[in-house]
Order: structure tokens, then sequence, then C-alpha cells
């Protein structure tokens, strides 16, 4: 049967190419062509927050969930998105997808939307990305202008910068122009955004927060396939997220060796700053619990899952 | 054959003069039902209208328009184009150079040709009228000036661009200026001949006095305040466009108020002004999201495509009949729309044929221009006939006379694509 | 009487549109300021102007908007019909619309609804209730149907006056070139 699948991404973006695409293409593999897709990238039929209503709603079957988008829909998903939480994108992908696959309130908030899981990665956390030179210690954010967004302002705002929110976008002219001082970016999203033409320095061991990049299914859809489908989806969907990680880890370091030939400073924070920041980060994760709790939902318990798992899957490796 | 109801519905609404944006919604409607049954009509119906009302780039807009508003409301544009008139005015057809002039500059600050065409309408057409032009020839001129903003940088058209090809947005930016110059120089050529022609419809003024002229500068300095306020801001980098338009009403505001010429019902007129604009611009974007949603579902566009590509036809007519697909599509859709639609595939097409994608972004800008005023979806020309109430039909056949220079440009532009890749080139060496 | 509650609720929608787009260009306004100057921005500005004031802006003055011509339609067939039956056109086109636009007040509220329910909020500065976000769209566009619905009916009572349209902006274009902007 042919299922209808949405994302957000240009046909050229590798969330794409390794991600969405080859997913869909393993299914069809795995099913032996039982399953196709028609596939609408870039939007075409909705905005990125909106596609996982558009599978509740019964239009596609199946699509991209970025957990930013949705933090009404999928709260708690938003805890992988904290300061702090992510260091690199393999490990804390598989911590994440172990959660997702097995039975936590993560996976439950998905299924309470009407929607399976199916794979999920981690972007590389954010960073600086600065029309200065490298910063050395917390006094140098201190008014900087950075563009971010949502709940990043959190903590752009608690290291003394001035989060400035506008479209990404925006960013470029913005940042060329004086308005922005930089912006704090994943590795992999600078380019496409064409910021380093625009900025200096970047930093690269900062860990300023996250993003989920999730694929779902329509739960009745998928409880509607065969066993054998149903194998195939989810081994399609574990094979993508091991892949898509290790090409967005090896892209982190293509991009950062392409920016260091362009001229820009790809530089590790000093050891001050990191210590100086953690107390940062940790307020930033407190808070979320606390506004979580006011929910009425244990934000904690899902912070400690995800360490637990991250810890699981750091020994194996 | 849905993508044909659909189309077919639209159409037949539009002839029954069904106002644009409920005809798209109407259209887009039936066509989502044929698609998907009830479940796809209130999947959209329940989303489109928020989706693209809560949305801060859109907030440009309003943004702009309030700005000219208090502008026009406390006479200062009318100050400033009395002064243009005095210094261009013996030249036959000078005050509508001066507009394309104006609105060449504003193009320097805004990146929105309907935001442009909004300011314009409110700034210019009345002293156009008093002065004794036109009403069509007025019409004509500010809304296909307008255009000028997405070409002359910066452009919102270009930047989205540049990000849908990962381009360099700065090269696409500075790509886009010569281009715009050449389009401008074209408007005031096709100005100056009409005036020749007609030149009853564009009433030269008797006499130049260099006295008077000099005096009627002394009142423009709120304009040139706000426009010291509005370019140094986007250019020494205080803001965004969009704040920047924010600012810039706040201070028009405060600078009518001092100079007390604001009363309880210039401010009541220039809000109403406002929000009829934006909701008129708003309703018909989700029309047109609605009606794109319907023709993305049936994969009208991707066929077309796909076709091209299978086809097997010459580079040089490829090109052509995309231009040629980017022209009518744009006579029907709105052209954010067709860029987010289209693009992607098209210039991933273009590309392997071994065509420059910056080149073929100008190109494309050049297609949305004219889509902006070519009948029935006609944004610019919407926001023309809203602002000077001008009836659509006059405003369409005011602007036709300058659809001939469009083509010339857009000739040039493909002939030529030097003129648009000397800068940027020029830059990365 | 009920007119004038109508109208009273369709002016009312109107001023909460207009306090918004004002408060919008002030809040804004003090957020660059403040930035630049102070180092002080207001952070909750972007949330507050892109979720709540843009969407009652572009809402809230459906109604009143339709009166002053805000949709703008084109002008074919007029010229081919009489008086009556351009009117009866446009008492059908009227109804048609207001159809579409009571679906998307139905269905575009129902969502609203289910976010009230859930108790939805966006992760922001502050956590934002998602229903007062939404909730706009149901009540300008339920206000736009009735609106037109309400026409409808006049234009149904009065079929020999002629067609508001061109004669009357022709009107106004001109009281905006006798009148300018201002002095
Ligand atoms: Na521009
Ligand atoms: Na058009």
């Amino acid at each position: 049967r042919t299922l209808m699948f949405a994302d957000s991404f240009p046909l050229s973006h590798t969330l794409s190419t390794d991600g969405t695409q080859r997913w869909m293409k393993r299914v069809e593999t795995l099913t032996d062509g039982d399953i196709d897709f028609r596939h609408f990238p870039a939007e075409q039929l909705a905005k990125a927050g909106e596609i996982l209503q558009k599978i509740e709603d019964g239009v596609i079957q199946a699509g991209y969930i970025g957990t930013g988008y949705v933090s009404d829909e999928l709260p708690l998903n938003g805890a992988l998105m904290l300061p702090g939480e992510v260091r690199d994108t393999v490990n804390a992908s598989q911590a994440y997808w172990q959660l997702l696959k097995n039975d936590t309130p993560l996976r439950q908030e998905f299924l309470d939307n009407g929607v399976v899981p199916i794979y999920a990665v981690m972007l590389p956390p954010y960073q600086l990305v600065l029309k200065r030179g490298p910063v050395s210690e917390l006094g140098d954010l201190r008014g900087l202008k950075l563009r971010s967004t949502g709940s990043l302002n959190l903590v752009v705002q608690a290291v003394g910068a001035n989060p400035v929110s506008m479209a990404a976008p925006d960013a470029y002219l913005a940042i060329q122009r004086g308005t922005l001082d930089g912006t704090v970016l994943p590795v992999t999203s600078i380019a496409p955004y064409k910021v380093n033409e625009v900025t200096k320095s970047l930093s690269t061991n900062g860990r300023f927060g996250s993003f989920g990049i999730t694929v779902a299914m329509d739960k009745k859809t998928y409880d509607g396939l065969s066993e054998s489908q149903r194998k195939a989806v989810d081994q399609a969907g574990d094979e993508t997220t091991a892949h898509l990680a290790q090409v967005i880890e090896d892209e982190v370091q293509t991009d950062l060796a392409e920016f260091r030939d362009q001229g820009m400073a790809v530089y590790e924070l000093p050891e001050s700053m990191r210590e100086a920041l953690e107390p940062k980060y940790q307020a930033a994760q407190q808070a979320w619990v606390e506004r979580m709790s006011a929910r009425g939902l244990d934000g904690q318990a899902v912070i400690d899952a995800y360490e637990s798992a991250l810890a699981d899957v750091d020994a194996k490796r | 054959m849905t993508v044909f109801i659909g189309v077919a519905v639209l159409i037949v609404l539009l002839l029954m003069e069904m106002p644009i944006a409920f005809a798209m919604m109407i259209a887009a409607t039936v066509g989502l039902y044929l698609v998907g049954g009830e479940s796809f009509v209130a999947s959209y119906l329940a989303d489109v209208y928020h989706s693209v009302s809560a949305s801060y780039v859109f907030l440009t807009i309003p943004m702009y328009v309030l700005l000219a508003q208090f502008m026009a409301q406390s006479g200062m544009a009318r100050d400033i184009i009395k002064a243009s008139d005095m210094w261009l005015g013996r030249l036959r057809g000078g005050l509508g150079v001066a507009c394309v002039m104006a609105s060449a500059f504003m193009a320097a600050i805004i990146g929105s040709s309907t935001a442009s065409s909004a300011t314009m309408s409110a700034a210019a057409f009345p002293s156009m009228r008093e002065v004794g032009y036109d009403r069509r020839v007025s019409v004509g001129i500010i809304a296909i000036s307008g255009t000028l903003a997405i070409m002359i940088p910066p452009s919102i058209v270009l930047i989205i661009y540049g990000i849908l090809t990962e381009l360099s947005v700065g090269k696409l930016l500075i790509a886009g200026l010569l281009p715009g110059v050449l389009t401008a120089v074209g408007y005031i050529v096709t100005i100056l001949w009409i005036a020749w022609r007609h030149p009853e419809k564009m009433p030269a003024q008797p006499q130049f006095d260099v006295r008077a002229a000099t005096r009627a500068l002394v009142p423009v300095w709120p304009v040139l305040l706000l426009m010291l306020l509005v370019v140094g801001g986007l250019y020494g980098g205080a803001a965004t466009p969009t704040e920047i338009g924010a600012v810039g009403a706040a201070a028009a505001l405060v600078i009518t108020l001092i100079m007390r010429r604001m009363d309880r019902a210039r401010f009541v007129t220039a809000i109403e002004d406002t929000l009829g604009t934006t909701v008129m611009i708003v309703t018909i974007v989700i029309g047109a999201m609605m009606f794109g949603y319907f023709l993305t579902l049936t994969q009208a566009t991707q066929s077309l495509f796909d076709a091209i590509q299978s086809a097997g036809m010459a580079p040089w007519m490829v090109i052509a009949v995309l231009v040629l697909i980017y022209l009518v599509l744009g006579m029907f859709m709105d052209q954010i729309a067709i860029l987010v639609l289209t693009v992607p595939v098209t210039h991933a097409l273009i590309t392997q044929l071994g065509f420059d994608g910056i080149w073929y972004g100008i190109v494309i800008t050049k297609t949305v221009e004219i889509g902006l005023v070519t009948p029935p979806l006609g944004l610019n020309v919407f926001v023309t006939s809203g602002v000077t109430r001008v009836p659509l039909a006059e405003c369409f056949r005011g602007v036709a006379p300058f659809l001939l220079v469009e083509i010339v440009v857009l000739g040039l532009l493909l002939a030529f694509p030097e003129i648009s890749l000397l800068l940027p080139n020029l830059m990365s060496h | 009487m009920l007119e004038r509650i109508h109208q009273g609720v369709d002016i009312t929608l109107f001023w909460l549109a207009g306090i918004a787009l004002i408060v919008m260009m002030a809040l804004v306004s003090i957020d660059v300021v403040a930035r630049y100057l102070f180092n002080a921005p207001l952070t909750f500005q972007f949330e507050l102007t892109t979720n709540y004031l843009m969407v009652m802006v572009a809402t809230l003055g459906l109604p009143w908007c339709l009166r002053r011509g805000a949709f703008i339609k084109l002008s074919v067939v007029g010229r081919f019909l009489g008086v009556r039956s351009h009117n009866l056109l446009h008492v059908f086109n009227a109804l048609v619309a207001a159809a579409v636009l009571v679906a998307i007040a139905w269905f575009s509220g129902v969502r609203t609804w289910d976010k009230f329910v859930g108790g939805d909020a966006m992760f922001g500065v502050i956590d934002w209730p998602v229903w007062l976000s939404t909730i706009w769209v149901p009540i300008g566009c339920a206000m736009l149907a009735l609106r037109l619905v309400t026409d409808a009916l006049l234009r149904l009572r009065n079929l020999d006056r002629p067609v508001d349209g061109d004669d009357e902006r022709t009107q106004d274009a001109r009281d905006i070139a006798e009148n300018g902007g201002a002095s």
C-alpha cells in the first residue's frame, strides 16, 4: 500500500537524503514494495510544526516531527533539547531512540497523540557562532546579541547574552549588518544558512541545547500493517537512527574542517569557562523541571532516564 | 482530473465577482474534499488561517503600511512629493519618474514589494492626482514601482530562494542590484514615453522656480529624518527590517504628534486603512496557501516538471518553458507559494543542465515581479487598488504598458547572464 | 436593535485589532530601543507578538474590513447583468463565502476547544496557552460570516439598489484625491 509522507526538508538536505528518503527506500526494499511512499518534501503539505497534526487528522500516514516545534503536544520530549544534555550526536541519538522504543513516558507522549515513533536522532549541540573572535570567559558573552528561538532564549539569557528572536532566513543579513553579534546553531545548520560567510568564530564544545529529529507513523496505520511489514518498518527505523546519527557526526567534522579552511576560528571553550557554564546549564534544566511539574509532568524522571540510557550507550561503545 | 475541477471552480468564482480570497478558499475546499474527503477539509480549514497569520515576518506588512499611513495622514509624504515635483515637475512625467526613484530608494530599505506598494500608494497617489495625473497611469506607476523592492537588495524573495537552494544569500542579494537598476531605468523610459505620447495624462508644471523649489524642501525635514532612521537603521544594522518598520511607524507617529498634524480622525483612518490592507493580504495568502496545498496533493506541479524532465529538450528550451510556466503560474498563484513549491525541483533541473543557480534566482525573481502585477492574482495591484481604492480592473490596465518593458528586461537577463553575475563574481575574487 | 448590537460587536472587535496593532508597534519599538540602548531586551515580545497580537490583527478586523471593501474582487460579469440579477449574484456569493467561513470557524473552533481542554502550552519564555492563540480565528471568521449573511439579507430587501462597486470606489478615490490625506 502507498503511504503519504511529509517532511520539511529540501530534497538535498542530509536529514532528507540520509534520513527520511533513506528510511522510505529501506522500507520499500524490505517489504518488496508492499509498502511504498508518496513523499511531500519541503513543507509542501504542512509547516514543520503542523506535520504531527496532519498525521493525527489522517491527511498523511507518516512524517517528520521536530520536537522543538511541538512543545505543546510532546512537552516531555523537550528534555533532550535542554542545555547540557546532548554532548554528541551519535550517543545522544542512540540513548534517545532507546527511550522512544521502550515503554517510557517519552514514547507514551507520541502514542497519546496517535502516532508511533519510527526513528530519532538528536542534532549536534548548539554552539556559539560569533562575528567576533573566540570567547574565553563568561564575561565575554555579556550583552552579545544572539539569534535564538523559543526555549533556547532561556539559556542565552542565563549566560548573560541577549536573545534576539527572528526567522532563521533573516540571520544572515542581521549578522552581516551587525544587527546581531552572532547566533547559536548546531554545526550542521551553519552552512545551510550561510552563517559561516558572515561570522569569524565557532565553539566546538558548548552544550547550549539540541533539537530532536523524529519520524513517526500514524498508530492505526502502523497497527494495521502485517507482522512482517511492521518488522520491516522497525528495522528500517533502527538502521536509519544509526546511519543518520553517524552521517551527521561525519558532517560535523567535514563542516568544521571546511570552516577552518575558510579562516574561521574553530575553538574549544577553555576549562574555566566550561566550569562557569555548568551551573547555568543545571539551572536551565531545573527551571524546566519546575515548569513541567507545574503542569503535572515529571520532568526529572525523564532527565534521569536519559542520563542512564546515555550511560548504557557510552558503556557499550 | 481533480486539479482541473479545482482550477475551474476558482476561475468561475472569480468571474462571478467572488472576492478573490474567498474564491481561493472555496475552490481549495472543494478540491481538498475531492482529494481526501472531509478529513482533509477539516484539517486544513482548522489550521491554515492561524498558521499564516501567526508569523513574525508577516508583521512587516502592517508595520510598513502603518508607517506610510502616518506619513500620509500627516501630509508628510505629500510634502516630499510636492518638493520632488517642484524639482522634476517641469519635466513631462517628472512626478512619475520621481515616484520610480522614490520606490527604488524605498526598495533599498524594504524587502517586500507589497509593503513597498502600500507605502508608495498612500504617499504618492494623492499628489499625483492633485497635479492632474491620469488615475490609471498613476496607479500603474505605483504598482509596478513596488516590484523593485524584491529585486534591489534586501529581498525576501531572494533570501527564500537562497535557503531553498542552499546558495549564498549574500551573492544572490548583490546579484539583484544591477537587474534592479536596469528595471528602474526601464520603468522611467516607459513613463517618459507615455508622457511624450499622451501629454494630457501627465501634465508638467508650467515653470521652474529655484527659490520656490528650495523653499519646498524645508517641510521635508521630518521625512528626511524618518528616512535617515530607516535607512540608517537597516544599513547601520540597528535592527531587522521588521523591527525597523515598527520603529519607523512609532517615530512617524511621534513626529506627527509633535508637528500637531495628528488628530483623532486621522489616527483612526490610519488604523482602519492599515487593518484593511493587512486583512486583505493575509486572507489572500491564506486562500493561496490552501489552494497550493490542494495543488500539491494532486501532484499537478510535480507531474508538470517530471514531464519536462522526461521530454529530453534542449537546455535553453527547458529554461524557456520553465520561464513560461512561472509566468503562467504567477498569474494565478501566490508568488511565495510558487517559489516554495517549485524551486527545489526546478533548481535541481537547471543546475543538472549546467546553468548558474544565482542567475536562475534572478530570472525567477523577475518572473515573480511580473506575477505580482499580472491578473487575475496580482498582489501588488491588489494592494495598490486597496489603498488607492481605484477599481482593480483599472489598476491592471494601468500596469499593462509596463509589462512590455518587463518582458524586455526578462529577455535581457536571460540573454546576458553577466548582468546578474558581474557583481557576485567580482565579490568572490 | 439587534443590528445595533451586531454593529457594536463588529466595532469592538475592530478596535481590539487596532489596539493589538498599536501594542505590537510599541512593543517591537521598545524591544529594539531597550536592546540597543540598555542591553535589556523584552524577551517575551517575539512570542507574544507572533502567537497572539498578530493573529488578533489578522482576524478581529474581518467583519469591519468587509464593510470598508477590503475583500477585493474582479469586476467581470457586472456589466452584463441587470441591477437585480447582479444583486442576486452577490447575495449568492456572500452566502457561499459565509458557508466556507462558518466551516473555518467550526473546525478551528473545535481545534481551539481541544487545545483548551488538553491544557496545551507552548514552551517559551513562559508557558504560552495555545487556545488563546487560536481562538481569534473562529471568532473573526464567525463574525465575518454573520456580517456577510446580514448584508446579503439587507441586499435581498433592496434588490433595486445598485451594487456597491466601481461607482462608489470612484467616488472614494476622488475624495482622497481632492482632500488628500491632510492639509
Ligand atoms: Na529591496
Ligand atoms: Na499574477
